[in-house]
């Protein structure tokens, strides 16, 4: 087998893949090797300015000047340009060749090409500074939608939330998502998130969950998938979009389309009334046929009545009212309301029964809703009382008691009572029991005003024993 | 509008809750030549069919606390009285405007005869009149 023949210096000096120039202490070239002349020209007596920088200057702070001073290794980058036109990046070592007695005679510089490192490197940035600023833009958005953005594992744990989330229903990591929404104890059935970690798939359904600010908040949640890199669904975002407004509004839209069905109907109620009473005065007119024309003539004149009772209950059904807060007098107050009720009451053999505590006997509240309030109260025991018939003495009693640092007011009484059909729809818009002569408004507006006073109402009722109504106050009824 | 002779022998129930309407209708039947008794809930309509033997009966489908179509079959389904004396359903409502008061659905009632005719309240006499007499018939 033949031996490797010697490398000797001077084809180590050609071969290596790097651009070298000795210098002499005048920026002359004294040699260069075969790549850098192929790439720059054979210096042929020039200066290493004029061959690798195309210039009659020599650089500012020029390294090779910099290592003949002092005899240390510099490193710089330095951009310039090939014989064949390419822009290139030249990473550039400079060195000392010293003689026998250590003096420097001239430098070495060795050149390499990291115009493709300094392309990828400075792509690299980029794409570095790119992938901030997406994630910047992520978070801002994630922060930023106007909708409850929360992302869970799979044991319901939220693990992010965006800031809308945070400040509306708190920031509290690490909290189960049935805890914080339901105030639950375990997930609810069912859950789009436990649908969506099932079958990877988003889901959405309607729900109704509680801010910070104690306020009930219709959302319609939609989950997403978040898959790791195996495609396995590791997360599940889920998004709540705060709908309380549009469903407020599609309520008001079906009541108000119930009001006027309701409407539409009392007043076909009316013209058979008046239609009626009309055709009896006419008809009996022409038979002379008295009783009947003066039933047909109080005909008219009750429905002109019905007409008057209606429009003021859908007025004071759509009335939207402010109180206006004054200190009422109970024991006054329930006066008046008897001496409207009082006629009623002596016809229907029912006896009125007042009854104040002096620690319950002043109201802050509006005296005209509260009254406007008790008198519908009143006149459906009275009504009760007189539909139960005169087989007991019936007595109708509104009473006052302090309760719970406010005012409890209790209208009762022994009449009729309701049987369960009627109880379940007694707060329910335009139910009436009293057919054609009820609009089905009364309690509706009774439990409004309580409300706008910021108390409740609620009642017991058996058949045959009578009805209690009980509206409790609160110490603040602003 | 003149009494008939030969109407008398027929009587006719008028179920309504509203004392107008219940006056209103007896009269219009009354000078149509009818004789007429009349009840203002379906229980007491049971009673008059039982005690009266009415050849017809005008029944208001919306009464307190219950919905008509319950009355209706009420008066259909209580054993001991005549389940097919002609029913004419006078209504305040359209009759589209509740599943349970569609005639539709009262239709499908297949167990009961139905309902003979409907009206909506208000109506023209005359028309009710001649739909009594075609029930009647």
């Amino acid at each position: 087998m033949e031996g490797i023949p010697d490398i000797g210096f001077e084809d180590l000096f050609n071969a290596v893949p790097c651009y070298i120039a000795v210098l002499d202490r005048d920026l002359s070239l004294i040699r260069t090797n075969h790549i850098a002349d192929e790439h720059f020209g054979p210096p042929g007596g020039r200066k290493c300015f004029e061959v690798f920088k195309k210039s009659s200057e020599p650089c500012e702070d020029c390294a090779a000047l910099s290592t003949f001073e002092d005899g240390l290794i510099r490193q710089h980058e330095s951009e310039t340009i090939t014989v064949d036109g390419r822009n290139i990046v030249l990473l550039v070592r400079t060195r000392p060749i010293r003689a026998a007695s250590g003096r420097i005679v001239a430098v070495m510089e060795v050149s390499t090409d990291v115009t493709e490192l300094k392309r990828l490197q400075e792509e690299l940035e980029r794409r570095r500074r790119r992938r901030r600023r997406d994630y910047d833009h992520t978070r801002q958005l994630f922060d930023e939608v106007p909708c409850y953005v929360s992302v869970m594992d799979e044991s319901y744990t939220i693990l992010e939330t965006n800031r809308l989330f945070k400040e509306s229903l708190g920031d509290v990591p690490g909290a189960k998502c049935y805890e914080l929404f339901k105030s639950r104890t375990a997930p609810c059935v069912p859950c789009p998130v436990a649908e969506t970690f099932t079958d990877g798939l988003p889901h959405s359904h309607e729900s109704r969950i509680r801010a910070l600010s104690g306020r009930e908040v219709d959302v319609v949640v939609r989950s997403a998938p978040m898959r790791d890199s195996d495609g396995r669904v590791a997360r599940v975002m889920e998004m709540s979009v705060d709908v309380t407004e549009v469903k407020n509004l599609q309520r008001e839209l079906a009541r108000l389309g119930k009001m006027s069905a309701h409407a539409a109907h009392n007043i076909k109620g009316i013209l058979t009334g008046l239609k009626g009473g009309i055709f009896m005065v006419n008809e009996g007119r022409k038979r002379n046929d008295t009783p009947v024309v003066e039933r047909g003539w109080e005909m008219v004149q009750h429905n002109v009545e019905r007409i008057a009772t209606q429009s003021l209950d859908i007025l004071s059904f759509a009335k939207k009212r402010v109180p206006e807060h004054k200190q009422i007098d109970l024991d006054q107050l329930f006066g008046v309301v008897f001496d409207g009720a009082r006629s009623a009451a002596e016809q229907g053999g029912v006896q009125l029964v007042s009854s104040v505590d002096p620690d319950a006997r002043v109201l802050e509240a509006d005296p005209r809703y509260v009254s406007q309030a008790l008198t519908v109260l009143v006149d459906n025991a009275i009504e009760a009382c007189v539909e139960a018939g005169d087989a007991a003495p019936r007595t109708v009693t509104l009473a006052s008691k302090p309760a719970d640092g406010g005012i409890r007011i209790d209208v009762s009484d022994n009449g009729a009572g309701m049987d369960e059909d009627v109880r379940e729809h007694v707060f329910e818009d335009f139910y009436s029991t009293k057919g054609s002569m009820g609009t089905g408004l009364g309690l509706v507006v009774v439990q409004k005003i309580i409300g706008e006073h910021g108390g409740t109402i609620d009642f017991t009722s058996t058949p045959g024993r009578g009805t209690t109504f009980t509206i409790r106050f609160p110490e603040k009824t602003r | 509008m003149s009494e008939r002779e030969g109407k008398m022998t027929k009587k006719i129930l008028v179920v309504d809750d509203e004392k107008d309407v219940v006056d209103y209708l007896t009269t219009v039947l009354k000078y149509g030549g009818y004789e007429v008794i009349s009840a203002s809930n379906v229980d007491e309509a049971i009673e008059q069919v039982k005690a009266e033997s009415p050849d017809l009966i005008t029944l208001d489908i919306i009464m307190p606390g219950k919905t008509g179509i319950k009355g209706f079959e009420k008066l259909r389904r209580t054993s001991g009285i005549r389940n097919d004396i002609p029913v004419i359903v006078v209504t305040g409502y359209q009759q589209t405007e509740h599943h349970q008061m569609n005639p539709e659905f009262l239709m499908e009632v297949k167990t009961v005869p139905p309902p003979a005719a409907f009206f909506e309240k208000p109506f023209e006499e005359k028309e009710f009149l001649a739909a009594v007499e075609r029930a009647l018939a």
